[in-house]
C-alpha cells in the first residue's frame, strides 16, 4: 500500500499561550484533492508551515509520502510545489528573472514545453515576463506564484488560499488545471481556503479546521448526506398546546401559524404525527454545502488558549 | 547555493558599488593631502605642535607619510562604516523572514544551514571587496601622487591593516547574522547590533582614561584592532588576528544553531 502523501499524528503548535494548532491527526492519500477550510486563524497556514518545515510542531509528527517533514524534509521538499498565502517576491527581478531564479534552486530544470503551457494557461504574456514584479498587479502576482508551484511537476501541491486576488477568468483556468492533475492521479493537491465554493468545485474531501482543531473530515457526499433539511409546518388555524413527537426534527421556531423544524433522516416518519393538525402546508428546503459547513465551522467558540496541564515549549522540538 | 548567492550579491551591487567609489576616493584624498604634508614640510611642523599624548596615542599616523595615507584604515568613521555594512548584509535572513522568501526559499529543498552559508558567504565577499577597494586606490595613489623622496608603507602593514579592519567587519557581522537567527524584523537587528558596535568602540577608545572600560575593553573586538601598533610594528598581530577569526566563527557557529532550530 502506497505511503499518505501526506500524513499527520498529534500535529500540535502552541504559540506562546495560543493554540496554533491542536492533536491533528489527517491522511490524505495519493492522487487526491483535498481542501483544508477554515476561517482566518484557524490553523491552516500552521498546518502548511509544518508540513513544509518552516514551523516545528511543540508535539505530533507529520509526513510527506512517508518522509518525515522535519528528519527527512529535504526528501519531503523535494515533492512539494508551493504558493505561500502572501506571496512574496523581489521587486527589482523581471518575472521571467523570478521564475528562472526560483527554477535554479532545484536539481531538474522546469522543461520548456511544460514553461510555455502554463504561461499559455494562466495568460501570461512575454511582455508581462519582461516587467519588473514591483509594477505587478495582486493578481499578477498570484499568477506568476501559481505557475513557480506547478513548474516543476511536482507529485504533491500545497497550495495556500490560491484563488485569493485572481478574477474569474483565472479561478477557471486554476480550477480546469487541478481537475486535470486529479483526472491525471498523478499529483496531489493540498489546499486551504476559506472560500466555501472554491473547495466545493474542486475537492474531493474536505478537512474543516476551527480555532486549531480538525473539526470534521468528510467527502462532499458525506457532507451533503449529512446535512439537515428544514422544514416549515403551515397552519390552517392557529395551533397551541403540546408538541407531539417528532422523529429527528429539532424545532428552530414555533408560532400558532407555523412550525419551523430542522429535519435529519426521513420526512416520512414525521408527515403522520402532523395528521392530527391543520396542516394548511408543509414546504421542505434542503440546506446548501455552504449552510452545512458553516454549521459545523460556527458551532461555538474554540479556547484558543494552551490548556493548563500542557507545558509550554517555546521553540517545539529540535 | 550560487544562485541565491549571485541574486543577494545583485540586490545590493549598486550599494557596494557606490561604497567602494566613496572608501576608494577617499583614500585617494587622504594620499593626496599627505603629499602636500610632504612638500610643504608639514609634518615635522606637525609633529613639533601636536600635544606628546596625541603622538604618542597616534604614533607615526599623523606626522609621518607612510602613517597618514593609512589613516583611513583605522579612522573610525570608516571601520565603523565598514561594520555597518557587514551587519546590514548579514541580516538579509531576518530580511527574508519578515518579507515572507524564506518562505518561498525553504519550500524547496534547501537546507536551512544553505541560507546562514549563503549570508556569510555574501557579506565575507563585500567587505573583502571594501577592503581589496582600499588596498588596491592605496598602492595606485601612492604610484600616482606620492613625492618621489617619499617613504612608502610595507606592504605587510597595508595587508595587515586591511585583515584586521575586515575581521571586525565579519565579528559584528556573524553576530548580526546570529541575532537573525531570534529575529522576524530585520531593522531591529541592524539597529541593536550597530549600537552595540558603536558601544564596544566606545568602550575601547575610553579604556585608557576610564576604569570601568578597562575591564570591559577585553570583550570588545576593537581592542584587538591595534593599528598604531602595527604601524609602528609593535602590535601582537598574529594573536589579534585569531582572537578575531575565533570571535567571528562562533558567533557563525552561533547562528548556523540558532537558524536550524528556529520557526520561521
Amino acid at each position: 500500500m502506497p505511503a499518505a502523501a501526506i500524513e499527520t499524528r498529534g500535529l500540535t503548535k502552541y504559540y506562546g499561550q495560543v493554540v496554533g494548532l491542536e492533536n491533528l491527526s489527517l491522511e490524505v492519500a495519493q492522487g487526491e484533492v483535498f481542501g483544508f477550510l477554515g476561517a482566518n486563524g484557524a490553523g491552516k497556514t500552521t498546518t502548511i508551515r509544518m508540513l513544509l518545515d518552516l514551523v516545528r510542531p511543540t508535539s505530533g509528527s507529520a509526513s510527506i509520502f512517508g518522509f518525515d517533514c522535519h528528519r527527512q524534509g529535504l526528501e519531503a521538499r523535494r515533492r512539494v510545489g508551493y504558493l505561500p498565502g502572501e506571496m512574496p517576491f523581489y521587486p527589482e527581478l523581471t518575472g521571467a528573472r523570478y521564475l528562472q531564479f526560483l527554477g535554479s534552486l532545484v536539481e531538474s530544470r522546469p522543461s520548456p514545453a511544460r514553461m510555455e503551457w502554463l504561461l499559455r494557461r494562466f495568460d501570461v504574456s512575454d511582455l508581462d515576463l519582461k516587467r519588473r514584479m514591483r509594477d505587478y498587479s495582486h493578481g499578477m502576482k498570484r499568477k506568476l506564484g501559481l505557475i513557480q508551484a506547478l513548474m516543476m511537476e511536482p507529485p504533491l501541491l500545497i497550495l495556500d488560499e490560491p484563488t485569493s486576488g485572481l478574477d474569474p477568468l483565472m479561478i477557471e483556468a486554476f480550477s480546469e488545471t487541478v481537475d486535470e492533475l486529479a483526472r491525471s492521479g498523478s499529483t496531489t493537491v493540498f489546499l486551504s481556503s476559506h472560500i466555501l465554493s472554491e473547495v466545493e468545485r474542486i475537492c474531493q474531501r474536505i478537512g474543516l479546521v476551527r480555532g486549531g482543531q480538525l473539526v470534521a473530515v468528510r467527502t462532499l457526499s458525506e457532507l451533503r448526506g449529512a446535512a439537515p433539511r428544514r422544514m416549515t409546518v403551515l397552519f390552517s388555524a392557529p395551533v397551541n398546546g403540546d408538541l407531539p413527537t417528532l422523529p429527528g426534527a429539532t424545532i428552530v421556531s414555533r408560532e400558532p401559524a407555523q412550525w419551523v423544524l430542522d429535519v435529519h433522516g426521513p420526512v416520512g416518519e414525521i408527515i403522520p404525527r402532523l395528521a392530527s393538525l391543520p396542516v394548511a402546508d408543509v414546504q421542505l428546503a434542503a440546506f446548501t454545502l455552504d449552510e452545512t459547513i458553516l454549521r459545523l465551522l460556527g458551532h461555538g467558540h474554540a479556547d484558543r488558549h494552551v490548556p493548563k496541564e500542557v507545558p509550554y515549549q517555546p521553540e517545539g522540538r529540535t | 547555493m550560487t544562485a541565491l548567492v549571485l541574486r543577494s550579491l545583485g540586490r545590493v551591487r549598486i550599494l557596494s558599488a557606490s561604497l567602494a567609489i566613496v572608501l576608494a576616493g577617499l583614500q585617494l584624498a587622504i594620499i593626496a593631502s599627505a603629499s602636500t604634508f610632504v612638500d610643504s614640510g608639514n609634518f615635522e611642523r606637525l609633529s613639533q605642535v601636536l600635544p606628546a599624548f596625541v603622538v604618542q596615542t597616534m604614533g607615526p599616523a599623523l606626522t609621518s607619510f607612510r602613517g597618514m595615507v593609512l589613516f583611513a584604515y583605522f579612522d573610525p568613521l570608516i571601520v565603523m562604516l565598514l561594520v555597518q555594512f557587514a551587519i546590514y548584509l548579514a541580516t538579509e535572513p531576518a530580511g527574508e523572514v519578515e518579507s515572507s522568501l524564506v518562505d518561498l526559499l525553504l519550500a524547496r529543498p534547501l537546507s536551512r544551514h544553505v541560507i546562514v552559508s549563503r549570508s556569510f558567504i555574501v557579506m565575507a565577499i563585500a567587505t573583502v571587496l571594501m577592503s581589496g577597494a582600499m588596498q588596491a586606490t592605496t598602492w595606485a595613489g601612492l604610484w600616482w601622487m606620492a613625492p618621489p623622496d617619499s617613504q612608502w608603507p610595507a606592504l605587510p602593514t597595508v595587508f595587515s591593516l586591511g585583515a584586521h579592519m575586515t575581521l571586525i567587519a565579519w565579528c559584528f557581522g556573524c553576530a548580526a547574522l546570529a541575532a537573525s537567527g531570534w529575529a522576524r524584523r530585520r531593522g531591529a537587528v541592524v539597529g541593536a547590533i550597530g549600537i552595540v558596535a558603536i558601544a564596544a568602540y566606545l568602550v575601547e577608545l575610553l579604556e585608557s582614561i576610564w576604569a570601568p572600560a578597562r575591564q570591559l575593553a577585553w570583550a570588545s573586538p576593537f581592542h584587538y584592532y591595534a593599528a598604531t601598533g602595527i604601524l609602528a610594528g609593535t602590535a601582537p598581530e598574529s594573536r589579534n588576528l585569531a582572537v578575531l577569526s575565533t570571535i567571528a566563527l562562533a558567533a557563525l557557529a552561533l547562528a548556523y544553531w540558532r537558524h536550524q532550530h528556529r520557526d520561521l
